[in-house]
């Protein structure tokens, strides 16, 4: 099979898939509680019966559960996603194309920078098992696993903090920010500077840069630095575990001997022969946990007061802002679902026995 | 080393008391006990036994290919004169693949599954052989070069379709084919010695047959050693000119293969042979040599053969027999039959 018809398949499979996500969330927040309660707040005792019926016939809670998930339905693919009295009555999906890209930004980046320290700490452990540098990168994973993440970005927030006022006096030209995305700019959205209401991705790092705003760049950049590194060192952790497992596994395979009894240099079957067998494993895990994070980092982004899902989520759930929820969930699943279609993607393209099956 | 210089032009390779172990959680297991070869320029030699024996084992130390938790502890193993155990890393890599290469048992692992075959074949000639600067300085001609070589030694192992098969990965060959490109990696840098690990042990009869035949038309053309590691008697008798029996990480006896097919000395290599069925000499029972195969963790003392030898005597326990020329280009080592030949030499 061609990898082109391959990806169409996995993509045709998408429809029956998210089908079902929507029967489940609508089910779902259908039975957990009272919608008209988070349209009302605190003020339920107070609201005479008159206008709570009213509510439910506006919200269309009078209707038959098939009716009702048939009107969601239709609402789902016009792009009316109800709106979240979380924020503002704003519509739901409007707070996601805003929340989105901070979040997925945000994973996006860590998830570079967990990929890049994890691989290369993974090898050198893996080669030097037991030595020295096997010891102190398990110690790093260690580290990364085993400290709570609100603690890490609170104790990265205070060194931040007295760098900042120890470098006080020597006039650097920036501060290492430790809160939300952007400080410059702040009220000149970059999205609507160069393409429109909905910006070019998103990502202001991108962004700043179409737009040659340099300084816009460089002020993002010092404010992810923070997040990014608190969230990339815990997946750091776990890639480098699983590169260090897998590269052993490989470096006894058949072909690596095989390599050997050619004369190839050590670094060409590290590298060339036993890597790409080896990546298999660290993609999955790497692909599901940027999944993860693009829905939000609910511990980081409360901490960095970052913009994104997460937080929003949360607080949705708790007030139990249903349309919050069930537009929240739909992403997670397609985000899921997605990332999950991208990891076998990429084992297709390192392994070509997988395009066969 | 005077034996050996009395015909170093004859010998290419020269294996003395090497000891190999491996160190389990089991225990220390005794792999080889002080193996004793001398392998001729151009000959076919045999090397065979059960498994466990200490076939593999034996000539993957000459590549110097023991991985953890195995460890070459004494020994020397003389390439063309220069030891190849004292060798730095930098220097044995230039022998591998360039001065001997191994074709291995499994032609289904024993290929990277996520590189293109043509790619893996290529590699030897890039490391091993001398390419035009103006060559390996521009990329396109360097690709054109290699898949020229490439199809040349495809082409010599009789592998159809070469230039399609460049880009094919393992998985989409038969193994046969693979056999193949194993084959053609291990002649590409024309090697001195080709060592044939179980070379056709996972193949069906006629693909071996013709495998085999192929080996040997090599050795015929190009005048090399080759190396036949294998418990499969039948393609020794057909393929080599001299044979050495091994039992339990020992040599136990070594000839001419006609020698000792016809008139084997050593009581293991008799029971060997007469444990092969023949078709027509029909029996209810087939022969077998009693006893098992020794653990080598705790091997046996002395002889390491002598707990099923037929022949045993108490001097077998106590100490070992040496390797000893019982008759012309025949050696034995058993303390019986040793006394039994003295003086025929």
């Amino acid at each position: 099979m061609k990898l082109r018809e391959y990806i169409f398949k996995r993509l045709i499979l998408l429809i029956p898939v998210l089908f079902g996500v929507s029967i489940v969330t609508f089910i779902l927040s259908d039975s957990v509680g009272d919608p008209v309660a988070a349209y009302i707040g605190t003020a339920l005792d107070k609201t005479p019966p008159e206008r709570i019926e009213q509510l439910r016939v506006q919200l269309g809670l009078d209707k038959p559960i098939l009716d009702r998930f048939w009107i969601y339905l239709t609402r789902l693919l016009q792009g009316d996603w109800g709106r979240s009295p979380t924020l503002q009555n704003q519509p739901v999906l409007e707070i996601i194309a805003d929340r989105f890209p901070a979040s997925a930004e945000l994973a996006v980046y860590s998830m570079i920078l967990a990929i890049a320290i994890g691989v290369p700490l993974g090898i050198i452990s893996a080669i030097k098992k037991d030595k020295m540098a096997d010891q102190v990168s398990r110690i790093t994973a260690l580290s990364g696993v085993s400290m709570p993440i609100f603690w890490l970005g609170l104790m990265v927030q205070i060194i931040l903090f007295n760098f900042n006022v120890f470098m006080d006096g020597a006039n650097l030209p920036f501060n290492i920010p430790y809160h939300e995305r952007l400080t410059l700019n702040k009220y000149v959205v970059p999205r609507t500077i160069l393409f429109g209401n909905f910006g070019a991705t998103g990502f202001l790092l991108i962004d700043s840069l179409l737009n040659f705003d340099i300084p816009l760049f460089f002020d993002v950049f010092l404010h992810i630095f923070a997040p990014s590194f608190c969230l990339s060192w815990v997946q750091m952790a776990i890639i480098t575990r699983m590169t260090r497992m897998a590269m052993l596994e490989t470096m006894k395979k058949d072909f690596i001997l095989l390599a050997r009894s050619k004369g190839l240099t050590e670094r060409v079957i590290i590298y060339r022969h036993a890597l790409r067998n080896a990546i298999i494993p660290t993609l999955t895990v790497a692909g599901l946990a940027l999944a993860g994070l693009m829905t939000g980092a609910v511990l980081t982004e409360t901490v960095f007061d970052w913009p994104g899902l997460g937080w929003w989520a949360v607080e949705s759930v708790s007030v139990l802002d249903t349309a919050a929820i069930q537009g929240f969930v739909i992403i997670t699943a397609l985000i899921y679902v997605l990332s999950n279609l991208a990891v076998d993607i990429l084992y297709a393209v390192v392994d070509p026995r997988i395009r066969f099956d | 080393m005077t034996e050996a210089t009395a015909n170093t032009q004859d010998v290419i390779l020269d294996i003395k008391n090497l000891k190999v172990n491996f160190y389990t959680y089991e225990g220390v297991v005794k792999a080889l006990d002080g193996i004793d070869l001398s392998i001729y320029k151009g000959e076919s030699f045999g090397l065979v036994g059960e498994t466990g024996c200490g076939k593999s084992v034996t000539v993957r130390s000459v590549m110097r290919l023991i991985e953890e938790p195995g460890k070459i502890v004494e020994g020397e193993i003389f390439y063309k004169g220069n030891d190849v155990l004292k060798l730095k890393e930098k220097e044995i890599r230039k022998l591998r693949g360039a001065k001997m290469t191994m074709i291995f048992q499994d032609p289904m692992t024993f290929l990277n599954p996520v590189i293109q075959i043509g790619e893996q074949v290529s590699e030897m000639f890039l490391i091993h052989q001398k390419i035009q600067k103006d060559i390996l300085d521009n990329k396109k001609k360097l690709s054109k070069y290699l898949k020229e070589k490439v199809v040349e030694i495809f082409d010599l192992v009789k592998l159809p379709d070469a230039a399609e098969l460049f880009k094919r990965y393992p998985h989409e060959l038969s193994g046969g084919m693979r056999q193949r490109v194993l084959i053609a990696m291990s002649i590409a840098a024309d090697p001195d010695i080709i060592i044939a690990d179980e070379a056709t042990t996972a193949l069906d009869v006629t693909i071996q047959a013709q495998i085999l035949n192929l080996l040997n038309k090599l050795k015929k053309d190009l005048g090399r050693t080759l190396i036949f590691v294998t418990h499969n008697l039948g393609i020794v008798a057909e393929m080599c000119d001299r044979v050495a029996v091994l039992y339990g990480g020992q040599i136990a006896e070594v000839a001419e293969t006609k020698a000792l097919f016809v008139d084997p000395i050593h009581p293991y290599t008799q029971g060997l042979l007469r444990s092969i069925p023949l078709l027509h000499k029909p029996k209810d029972l087939l022969d077998s040599i009693d006893g098992v195969v020794p653990n080598l963790v705790n091997p046996p003392s002395g002889c390491r053969f002598h707990p099923r030898c037929p022949l045993k005597e108490d001097i077998c326990a106590q100490e070992r027999p040496k390797l000893v020329k019982v008759l012309p280009e025949h050696w034995v080592h058993c303390h019986v039959k040793q006394r039994e030949y003295e003086g025929k030499v």
